[in-house]
């Protein structure tokens, strides 16, 4: 009986993938789980495995390099080598990207209600007419009527407060400043829309706290050599902020949860995401049940990840379910930073570097201390500001408290 | 006619104004189109047409009359009374009941060099005439290449309101039955002023003409100057100028935009009335130019509300106004049904001063 | 078959003169070979719309006009090549109307159902059944109050009587007493519809009695009685008398409309009414009567189906209207 060929979903809300290329041909024999094709999905590039042991058959009409494929669509068969396959008709043709995925359910609904902010602008004829006679974009315009419909006034206020007209007018006379383009990545570009619904759907407000590392430099001095003899990696503190994170999710589940449809949906698995920069742009691969994991595997994962991200080659897997996201930029000299929560998870934390920070003690003398700042930006639909402070407070204990440190040392 | 205190009508002048009874209450005041200092009379709408009439059968002698019942008892509406007297039975002509001969053979008489005008008691009873009107006078010149014209002018009474209950087949407004007729004209005049002018103008037309007149607009009185005048068919009048809103409409709803404009000045309201008057063809530069002024329009027509006039002069409005419209256009109609013979149910059947008010209001919002 | 009627005048009286007589055979040819090459350019597809052949009542239209003068009127119908040809119309002006020329009478915008020749009396074939009889009593009515000897001839069929139109117009012109000859060409089919099943009367000239005028029932398919009814009629109304009621008893020997498929009639009565066939008639009397040599004939003969040809010719090579002025004329 042959067996099916086809793109799955890969990513929550994925409809469709591009075909990047076949890696084999009609007629191969291939083993199961062999990678026979790669795809690009709406997060990166994942890899297709075979279904079966066979021969590669049939291949659909216009599956071939750069198509865009639904998801589901049998592509090919996988069959015996005399065994008859169906004739499958030209692949049916795919609307343009439904790129952006939305946070919890809204999916191509709140895409649309993106783009729809967008093109329903309310304003009079009369206005749109200044507009254009102002070179106005009324897209960027807010306006202060009923149902945010723009006024003249609005108009024209906006238009002083941009430095008004004349610079606009001379600037269409004036010879235009010379520029250069640079395209967008696909992830690039997904990454920017799936930033911008986010911020239009998720109320956002960040807090901020810092801690100091004192206690947590001195274990990882402790373990680091151990860890390096079993992974050949330099343990992270991002690695250990993983398993910090992961540990305090568990124990405040509300922080590991999704704004779906009006409820707040708690992930039962937690999933740690951890940001990582690529050439080709922000990829956020994701380390599952990470607080079943130890130190070594969570260290491994990293490497194995942040070679993966070096060639843009992941796995399915590997970029989706994610339930939180930890972000450090501190390698690259941040002191502090908001982040933007990533749909469809309800936080973020965004972690900046060791600073060496002159701190008072309890009897007023003044000594230096590494302190970390810690930011959680949180999506204020699945949890409030006392709930963010209660996670973002027990992340700083289990960086300070030595007895919770301890933990770690079972790496 | 006076204003409350607060410029709000009292009931006793809100029913008055309903385009009262027999006689009107609206004042010639309220529109007046002869400047100061011109030799005129204050005559009724009525006498103004009969004027027309006079003068242009005096004129030329081409001219000549035919109707039911226009000669001795000189037309249903009196309209052509003494004129019989005057110009005999040959150029005043009563005609057996046969609407759609009267304007054949009205036709057939343009065709032969005469300038007829008709009339047929009731723009109701045009429907009778149709063929004529519009399968044949209205296309004859085109159909022949121009090889002949039909230079004739068809009055029709038309309209309802006055407390009069003329019911269902004597009450329409019709004027877009034949604006939807190539080749034809069509004028509505509103006040007597315009009535003479425009009847004149009709009568020296080379096209045949829709002259419709309001029933209960034929008492209304104004100032008709004494010397001769001919008024241009296909221009609007612009009775009163404003900066904030557009009103665009004809007939006897013009004296109700007239009022309303009156009632909202003292609130800093600044009502510009545009009478069409010629329905078709149809001054599009003016309305345009009113629109894009004010940003705003109502349109008023008495006429029930689908498929009439305002929908052409909307689309006009957008057409050549769009950029500059600060708000929706609006419309005041006919309610779209026949026209129901008890007081209670023609009640709000056509537009009220108040309705008018309403509207103006909701688009300064 | 139809019942000829003795004409009410009885044997004819009149003295035609011979020019007279040899312009009446030359009319009806013409409008005889005018229709059978409309006909022709039809079923070939080079005329648009619809012709409706007079073909057989040739006799009824051209025994009228010839009772008028040019400057009498008369008015039409959707079958009104005839009625205009024989008022005197140019053919050349007329096929090129019927191909929606520029050159046509009425340059291409009225084609062969509102062809209008004013400069030879012709007020137009209007195509609404009745609607032109109306346009006659106007301008009837027109000539009397100018003091004017001019007449008017509206044209119509059994069908058309029975209109408004109709009534209101022998009423009106009777009461006035407006120099109008009511024409009445019984063709005895309205389409498909045989007049004995829409008419009680079977002599449509009784009807002229309810309106107070003379009514007068002839033989269309013999143009000298037709003539000489008419002249009578005219002169009535050319001294201020009134309308007269002038029915001819006619058939049309072609469809309705050139290819309609005649299934309300049977071939064998189209065939017993072409034995009528007023030209052969004609033909046949010239010569048996002395009135022409058979040469005149045969030169008429030659002539008309020259002149035919020519207008053909004309109308095929003369230019369509310019598509720029196509809202001429909407207003005068």
């Amino acid at each position: 009986m042959p067996v099916e060929v086809f793109v799955h979903k890969m990513t929550d809300h994925m409809e469709s993938g591009r075909i990047i290329q076949w890696l084999v041909k009609e007629g191969e024999r291939v083993e199961q789980h062999q990678v026979i094709m790669e795809v690009e999905t709406d997060k990166a590039v994942a890899e297709l495995e075979s279904p079966a042991s066979g021969i590669l058959k049939g291949i659909r009409p216009g599956a071939v390099e750069g198509a865009r494929v639904p998801v589901g669509e049998t592509l090919a068969f996988i069959a015996e080598p005399d065994e008859q396959v169906p004739a499958l008709p030209p692949l049916p043709s795919v609307g343009a990207e439904t790129a952006v995925e939305a946070g919890g359910t809204q999916t191509a609904a709140a895409a649309t209600q993106a783009q729809a902010v967008t093109r329903q602008v309310r304003a009079t004829p009369a206005v749109r007419r200044i507009a254009r006679e102002l070179k106005i974009n009324l897209d960027l315009v807010t306006g202060t009527g009923p149902d945010g419909k723009i006024s003249e006034e609005d108009v024209r206020s906006f238009a002083a407060a941009r430095g008004g007209t004349l610079a606009d007018a001379t600037l269409a006379t004036a010879s235009p400043e010379p520029v250069e383009w640079v395209d967008l990545s696909t992830v690039q570009r997904l990454t920017g829309e799936r930033m911008v619904q986010s911020i239009q759907t998720a109320p956002q407000f960040a807090l901020v706290i810092s801690a100091d590392m004192t206690n947590a430099l001195q274990l990882r001095e402790a373990i680091i050599d151990q860890i390096a003899k079993e992974t050949g990696e330099r343990l992270s503190i991002t690695a250990l902020l993983v398993k910090i994170v992961a540990t305090a999710l568990k124990d405040q589940p509300r922080a590991n949860a999704s704004f779906e449809a009006g409820r707040v949906k708690l992930h039962k698995r937690v999933n740690v995401g951890v940001a990582i920069g690529a050439d080709a742009g922000l990829i956020v691969p994701v380390i599952k049940e990470a607080d079943q994991k130890s130190l070594v595997q969570i260290v491994r994962e990293l490497q194995v990840f942040r070679e993966k991200a070096r060639q843009m080659r992941f796995s399915a897997d590997d970029l989706s379910g994610g339930t939180f996201t930890v972000s450090n930029l501190g390698m690259y000299g941040i002191d502090q930073f908001n982040a933007i929560v990533n749909p469809p998870q309800s936080a973020i934390l965004a972690v900046g570097r060791v600073i060496k920070t002159p701190v008072a003690l309890p009897d007023n003398t003044v000594t230096t201390r590494p302190i970390m700042n810690l930011t959680l930006t949180v999506d204020h639909r699945a949890m409030d500001g006392v709930q963010g402070a209660k996670f973002l407070a027990e992340i700083k204990e289990r960086l300070e408290k030595p007895e919770l440190l301890r933990d770690l040392e079972r790496i | 006619m006076s204003l409350g205190d607060d410029g709000e009508m009292t009931s006793k002048e809100k029913d008055a104004t309903s385009l009262g009874s027999t006689r009107p209450v609206m004042s010639p005041d309220l529109i007046v189109q002869v400047p100061q200092g011109i030799p005129a009379k204050e005559m009724s709408y009525q006498e103004a047409i009969r004027e027309a009439l006079r003068e242009e059968m005096l004129r030329d002698e081409r001219v000549f009359l035919m109707g039911e019942d226009i000669a001795k008892h000189g037309g249903a509406f009196g309209v052509t009374r003494t004129l019989f007297d005057q110009f005999g039975p040959e150029r005043v002509r009563n005609t057996p009941i046969s609407e759609n001969t009267i304007v054949g053979a009205g036709t057939g008489a343009a065709l032969a060099g005469m300038r007829p005008v008709m009339e047929i008691m009731f723009v109701d009873f045009s429907g009778l005439a149709m063929d004529q009107i519009c399968t044949q006078a209205a296309k004859l010149r085109f159909m022949t290449g121009g090889q002949c014209k039909v230079p004739w002018v068809l009055r029709m009474p038309q309209g309802g309101g006055a407390g009069k209950s003329t019911a269902a087949q004597h009450s329409q407004s019709l004027e877009v039955w034949f604006a939807h007729i190539p080749g034809l004209k069509v004028v509505l005049p509103s006040t007597p002023y315009d009535a003479k002018g425009l009847l004149k103008a009709a009568i020296r037309d080379d096209s045949p003409t829709i002259f419709l007149e309001h029933k209960f607009l034929y008492s209304f009185r104004g100032l008709v100057p004494d010397q001769e005048y001919v008024l241009p068919l296909g221009k609007c009048d612009v009775k009163r100028q404003g900066k904030d809103v557009t009103v665009v409409t004809s007939g006897a709803m013009v004296w109700h935009a007239m009022v309303a404009a009156n009632i909202l000045a003292p609130k800093g309201i600044s009502v510009e009335v545009v009478d069409v008057r010629t329905i078709s063809p149809l001054d599009e530069e003016t309305i345009g130019a009113s629109a894009r002024k004010t940003g705003r329009v109502v349109l008023v027509a008495e006429a029930c509300r689908s498929y009439g006039a305002t929908g052409e002069w909307g689309m006009v409005v957008v057409e050549q106004a769009f950029d500059y419209l600060k708000a929706p256009i609006m419309r005041v109609t006919g309610r779209f049904s026949p026209i129901p013979f008890a007081d209670s149910l023609e009640k709000g059947v056509w537009p009220e001063t108040d309705d008018v008010v309403r509207a103006i209001q909701r688009t300064m919002a | 078959m139809i019942k000829l009627p003795c004409s009410s005048y009885g044997p004819m009286q009149m003295e035609v003169q011979k020019e007279l007589l040899l312009e009446m055979y030359r009319r009806m040819l013409r409008i005889r070979e005018f229709e059978l090459g409309a006909m022709d350019l039809f079923k070939r597809g080079q005329v648009k719309g619809a012709v409706h052949p007079y073909i057989g009542q040739e006799a009824s239209g051209v025994g009228v006009c010839m009772a008028l003068r040019r400057d009498d009127l008369i008015a039409g119908t959707h079958r009104s090549h005839g009625h205009t040809l024989a008022k005197g119309a140019d053919t050349k002006k007329m096929m090129a109307e019927i191909l929606g020329k520029e050159t046509g009478y009425c340059k291409g915008r009225g084609g062969s159902m509102h062809i209008a020749a004013f400069e030879t009396g012709s007020l137009g074939a209007l195509a609404v059944v009745g609607s032109g009889i109306p346009l006659a009593v106007g301008a009837a009515l027109a000539f009397k109050m100018r003091g004017e000897d001019k007449v008017c001839v509206p044209f119509t069929g059994e069908g058309g009587s029975n209109t408004g139109n109709w009534h209101e117009c022998m009423n009106m012109a009777s009461v006035w007493n407006l120099p109008v000859i009511f024409v009445l060409e019984n063709n005895q089919y309205a389409v498909s519809t045989k007049v004995d099943t829409v008419i009680k009367v079977k002599d449509l000239s009784l009807r002229a009695q309810g309106y107070g005028i003379p009514g007068v029932r002839v033989d269309g398919f013999d143009v000298l009685t037709v003539y000489e009814a008419a002249t009578k009629a005219v002169a009535r109304a050319r001294r201020g008398e009134g309308p007269t009621l002038l029915v001819t008893e006619s058939y049309r020997f072609e469809g309705h409309y050139a290819g309609e498929p005649e299934v309300y009639r049977t071939r064998a009565e189209v065939e017993e009414h072409r034995k009528l066939d007023p030209i052969p008639r004609f033909h046949k009397y010239l010569i048996d009567n002395a009135k022409a040599s058979l040469d005149e004939v045969k030169a008429i003969d030659t002539e008309v189906k020259q002149e035919i040809a020519d207008a053909i010719e004309f109308a095929k090579a003369s230019p369509p209207p310019d598509p720029a002025t196509a809202k001429d004329y909407i207003y005068a």
